[in-house]
């Protein structure tokens, strides 16, 4: 049981009063029902004793008391389990290296982040409730026990007998759940190809026919497969509620045959196993969700240990920084090669050596596919190489410095993420932003407030100068442009060629760009030109 | 209740039948409860263990009865409801379908997804809580009427404090969902935070500060929610808690208050109980009920008011039977056509016209402007997606009206620079294969991509190649016109100077009209003529190579 040992392990603190006041609230509830029948039964005779009255109010303010603090407390401390857990995985995926991040998957890693998490935060306080229910059940099977042993047994093991019916049955229940959500992704899919391609619909009378005609498909699958499950459910619902009902009548119709005296307690067992029937359902309910709460945790769990042993394997890459900021970088026979899942590789660049120095502007072209962007993230320390060196200043950089190295760069791929808070720039210069926004013609449209851009709900050559302004804030020694040009207009290309670039020049910066904009390759002081993961041209 | 009303569109039928499974399933309950005490009591009157054999009979077939009209209700509702929703989800794609393109792109695509997925799904997965509430309040009503003939006094304490509960407890509701909601904002700002993790991973990997600020916030937004969650949870058992407290001071009440009042009611005092007891399941049913389905009810009111608010998207002319235009046309011209955004009060309104264009059969014309010069609109307009404030478009001199443009548009195959490339070529049946694997070929795209029966094998490629299937998937079309919005932007150099210097000039020779928006000053040369737009204006400039603007 994963959830067990992550609750003694991560939250420790409020066990024992949980477990105490969770069994008061189960006592109070047994006595609850004691004191029901008593009192049912004394009132054939005489008056209600105002002690047993007294003792009625105690205990349902007991119950009330200690089965609210159960309840409130454990679902805080499964919150904080899950904070724990949430914050523990970001920060461990943030200092993982791009490779093992690409090769886990950003998809299932986020996925952990966000909807396992979610899993569990939804299920954790049923399991509470359900947890409380069962100690419930306990101390009122020990009730019935005290009335009429076979009683108890019966009516437990067909309680038993209950819960274990309706697990079964939601796992059956499963697949139809499967089959209904995959048709309703089949019409979110049709509608999103409605919409997205709307302009398309509207250019076509027939392809708006076939686009409507698949996603009336889809329509009536989904509805067949929702009525379908539902019918199940609504079966295993009546089932369920049936036999709650055959609980009661067991106590009537079957346990007097077999037990002598029995009519001494037979109203005290039936109001118990009338009360029985509500803790029954519920346990019954929950049952199943443990094994989900139990694979979210585990998925948490796995990712975390996959995350832990890449980063135990790799060594530490902010040990030390740089003597000095680099002046030039180069790659020298550099190697890097993508592989499948044997290892076999997919795509190889190099062996390549290029020479980048401050103050120069080098060109990277190459046709698409060419390694150009790979050739980036070489450069950029983002993946290890598999042969040859990375070197600052005519020294290899080693493992421990390139950390120091990487924050010595400012990129923008081409393939950039523009997040709308400004993460990791401090004390914002406003003059500054404001003076940035202005030149590249960004300032009618957005302005900074609070550490955040007013929006990046912008086109990509909007977006791409905004990552630019991010760039120069930053103002580091190397810059790194993947295309930057290319969602530009001839105007701001202009701008961008012969006065963004010469302007970082004259800064001292080292300055690599890949483009396509052959108008403009006068403007370099360098040019490599890669084809088939090799450089094969260089021009001066 | 939007949700009965709703139900009430298939007719009268699925009401009733509703209504007759309800009190099948409910009165099949009561009388089980019934059964049970009157056994139990006579027991313990008469002092002797014994089984009453025809109650018991009467006893299985009454559960017998519940299990089959239970599970035959809400099989028949679900049915229904998903009857329902097919034709609604349907009607509301119909509309959709005949939409206006601006009006569309206006309205704001995440209500018409959440209405149609989001809102069918809520409908949809609660359907059996609307039978669950309907047998609940007859089980209710019956079980408190049987307490009625045991005694009144008793009757009428109960139902007053089940009806001073209940608003107590639906107020409570109210709470727990306030606290949702906010709970709700926290989580998409933490979900916010690891989209940046995750799509900015190498900028995070190439800055440490960044990194660490990224942390901090997520931090704290974790904690955030966490604590907002806290609070929901918390307001959720305090409900909860409330609920069984109110039950059990009934029960107090009947066992201890009313016997003092009512004497002879004493020998009565375990059927009542065993009758409250009985009781608590189909109240907390029908409150739990009563929270889902308000929120399947306001989906119900969002979809029919979607509806009302699609009527006005639909183009004129759009649904009615279309007119032809001459397929063998001469010339299409846009004769003094003026379009305005509607802009914010007190901003300029972005203006483009008037436009007067021709464009003769067989020619190549490219449309140059900056950024914002309004070449998309101008596309947009020529296609006839959207309807001109002033001035029209003809065909060889015949006027463009509404019932003409779906021919006029059948026209034209487009590769619009936001393009979408479908899973499947709707549209185009019975292609030849041969015909699809050369052009493939040509495009250079035979070895990522494949052709099988009428889709493309693979299309999660770059936005450059996605683009080479989008010209195939047109070419495919045989439309006289084709129209490209800067399809040249993703390629690379040697495509690009393929498309301008190879693909254009022998799609040309082919007859085809070619309207291209365009970059590419390097390649102006490849068309025949060169429409230039200037913040809205048009002007014709010459062909030549180099220097722009």
């Amino acid at each position: 049981m994963r959830i067990f040992h992550a609750v003694i392990r991560e939250i420790p603190e409020n066990l024992k009063s949980l477990l105490l006041m969770n069994v008061l609230s189960a006592i109070a509830a047994t006595s609850f029902v004691g004191l029901v029948s008593t009192a049912a039964q004394q009132a054939i005779g005489d008056r209600i004793s105002a002690r047993l009255m007294l003792m009625f109010v105690v205990t349902v303010l007991l119950f009330h008391v200690s089965h609210t603090y159960t309840l409130v407390t454990a679902s805080q401390d499964a919150e904080r389990l899950i904070h724990k857990l949430r914050i523990r995985l970001f920060d461990l995926v943030r200092r993982t290296d791009l490779v093992t991040v690409d090769k886990i998957g950003y998809a299932s890693l986020q996925g952990v982040l966000t909807q396992e998490t979610q899993v569990l935060a939804q299920i954790l306080p049923m399991l509470v409730s359900g947890f409380q229910q069962a100690v419930m059940l306990l101390f009122l099977a020990a009730y019935l026990a005290w009335l009429s042993p076979l009683a108890c047994i019966l009516a437990f093991g067909f309680a038993g007998g209950a819960v274990a019916v309706r697990f079964a049955r939601v796992k059956a229940l499963r697949t139809y759940m499967q089959s209904a959500a995959t048709a309703e992704k089949q019409v979110f899919d049709g509608l999103t190809e409605l919409l997205h391609g709307f302009k398309e619909v509207r250019m076509s009378g027939t392809r708006a026919a076939g686009v409507t005609g698949a996603l009336a498909h889809s329509s009536d699958t989904a509805r067949t497969a929702n009525a379908l499950l539902k019918a199940r459910w609504g079966r295993n619902f009546a089932v369920m509620e049936a036999m709650l009902y055959s609980l009661a009548g067991l106590m009537v119709f079957v346990v007097p045959l077999f037990v002598q005296g029995y009519h001494v307690v037979v109203l005290p067992a039936t109001i118990a196993v009338l009360f029985i029937s509500g803790p029954v359902y519920t346990v019954s309910f929950i049952t199943p969700l443990v094994t989900q709460a139990e694979l979210a945790l585990e998925h948490i769990e796995t990712m975390h240990e996959k995350l832990l042993s890449a980063a135990g394997a790799a060594a530490d890459e902010a040990a030390r920084p740089l003597d000095n900021p680099p002046a030039s970088i180069s790659l020298s026979d550099a190697v890097l090669s993508y592989r499948d899942g044997e290892q076999q590789a997919l795509f190889t660049v190099g062996p390549v050596s290029a020479e980048f120095h401050a103050g120069r502007i080098t060109f990277i072209t190459g046709g698409n596919g060419s390694g150009k962007s790979t050739l980036l993230r070489m450069l950029t320390g983002l993946i290890p190489l598999d042969a040859g060196a990375l070197m600052a200043d005519g020294a290899p950089i080693a493992t421990g410095q390139m950390q120091d190295y990487r924050d010595n760069i400012s990129a923008v791929f081409s393939d950039f993420h523009l997040s709308r808070r400004l993460y990791g720039i401090d004390d914002l210069d406003t003059a500054r932003i404001a003076s940035l926004l202005e030149r590249l013609e960004m300032n009618d449209k957005v302005s900074v407030h609070d550490g955040a851009f007013s929006t990046v709900d912008l086109s990509t050559g909007q977006r791409k100068r905004l990552a630019l302004i991010l760039a120069e804030l930053e103002d580091k020694p190397v810059i790194v442009l993947d295309e930057w040009a290319a969602d530009q207009d001839p105007h701001f290309r202009r701008i961008f060629y012969e006065e963004l670039l010469p302007d970082f020049k004259a800064r001292g910066k080292i300055i690599i760009c890949v483009t396509h904009d052959d108008r403009w390759f006068h403007i370099a002081d360098w040019m490599y030109h890669m084809n088939e993961g090799r450089i094969e041209g260089v021009q001066i | 209740m939007n949700l009965l009303r709703f139900l009430q569109s298939l007719g009268k039928e699925p009401l009733r039948r509703l209504l007759l499974g309800a009190v099948t399933s409910a009165l099949s309950t009561s009388v089980i409860l019934a059964l049970v005490t009157y056994a139990a009591k006579k027991i313990a009157d008469t002092q002797k263990e014994f089984v009453d054999l025809p109650v018991a009979a009467v006893f299985a077939v009454c559960v017998l009865l519940y299990v089959v009209s239970e599970s035959r209700m809400v099989a028949r509702l679900a049915a229904d409801i998903e009857q329902m929703l097919d034709h609604l989800r349907m009607r509301l794609i119909g509309r959709l379908r005949h939409a206006g393109l601006w009006q569309l792109e206006h309205f704001g695509q995440s209500r018409l997804y959440e209405s149609i997925t989001q809102s069918c799904r809520v409908i949809s997965s609660n359907s059996q809580y609307l039978a669950q509430a309907m047998r609940s309040v007859v089980l209710i009503i019956t079980i408190l009427l049987y307490i009625a003939t045991v005694s009144l006094l008793a009757f009428s304490l109960l139902a007053a404090l089940l009806v001073a509960a209940s608003l107590v407890y639906y107020q409570y509701g109210l709470n727990v969902e306030e606290h949702r909601e906010e709970l709700t904002s926290h989580e998409s700002k933490l979900f916010e935070c690891v989209s940046d993790l995750f799509d900015g991973f190498k900028e995070q990997r190439l800055n440490s500060a960044r990194s660490r600020a990224l942390t901090g916030t997520f931090e704290r937004l974790s904690s955030d929610t966490a604590a907002a969650r806290c609070e929901v949870h918390r307001h959720r058992w305090h409900q909860y808690v409330f609920g069984e407290t109110a039950f059990n001071v009934m029960m107090g009440l009947v066992v201890f208050v009313v016997p003092s009042y009512v004497p002879s009611i004493r020998a009565e005092l375990v059927k009542i109980s065993a009758a409250v007891l009985f009781m608590m399941a189909p109240v907390f049913d029908l409150m739990q009920s009563l929270a889902v389905l308000r929120e399947s009810d306001s989906a119900a009111g969002r979809m029919m008011a979607l509806e009302d608010e699609l009527t006005p998207l639909v183009e004129p002319g759009s649904a009615d039977p279309p007119e032809p235009v001459p397929a063998n046309f001469a010339e299409l011209r846009m004769e003094g056509v003026e379009y305005a955004f509607p802009a914010a009060a007190g901003e300029q309104p972005f203006a483009i016209g008037p436009l007067d264009v021709s464009i003769r059969r067989g020619e190549v014309v490219f449309v140059t402007g900056g950024n914002g010069s309004g070449k998309s609109t101008l596309i947009k307009l020529l296609t006839g997606l959207y309807h001109p404030n002033r001035g029209c478009l003809t065909c060889d001199g015949a006027e463009i009206t509404p019932p003409r443009l779906a021919a006029y548009r059948a026209l034209m195959a487009p590769v619009f620079s936001d393009f979408h490339l479908f899973s499947h070529l709707h549209g185009l049946d019975d292609l030849d294969r041969i015909t699809v694997l050369d052009l493939l070929c040509w495009m250079e795209m035979q070895r990522v991509s494949g052709f099988d029966g009428d889709r493309f094998t693979r299309i999660d490629l770059s936005t450059g190649q996605r683009k080479r299937l989008a010209l195939i998937a047109a070419i495919l079309e045989t439309k006289p016109v084709l129209i490209l919005d800067e399809w040249a932007a993703d390629q690379d150099s040697p495509f690009r100077f393929k498309f301008y210097r190879e693909i254009l000039p022998e799609l040309k020779r082919r007859g085809l009209t070619i309207v291209a928006v365009t970059h590419d000053d390097h390649y102006f040369d490849a068309a025949d003529r060169r429409l230039h737009l200037d913040e809205g204006r048009l002007t014709e400039l010459p062909v030549t190579t180099g220097g722009t603007v």
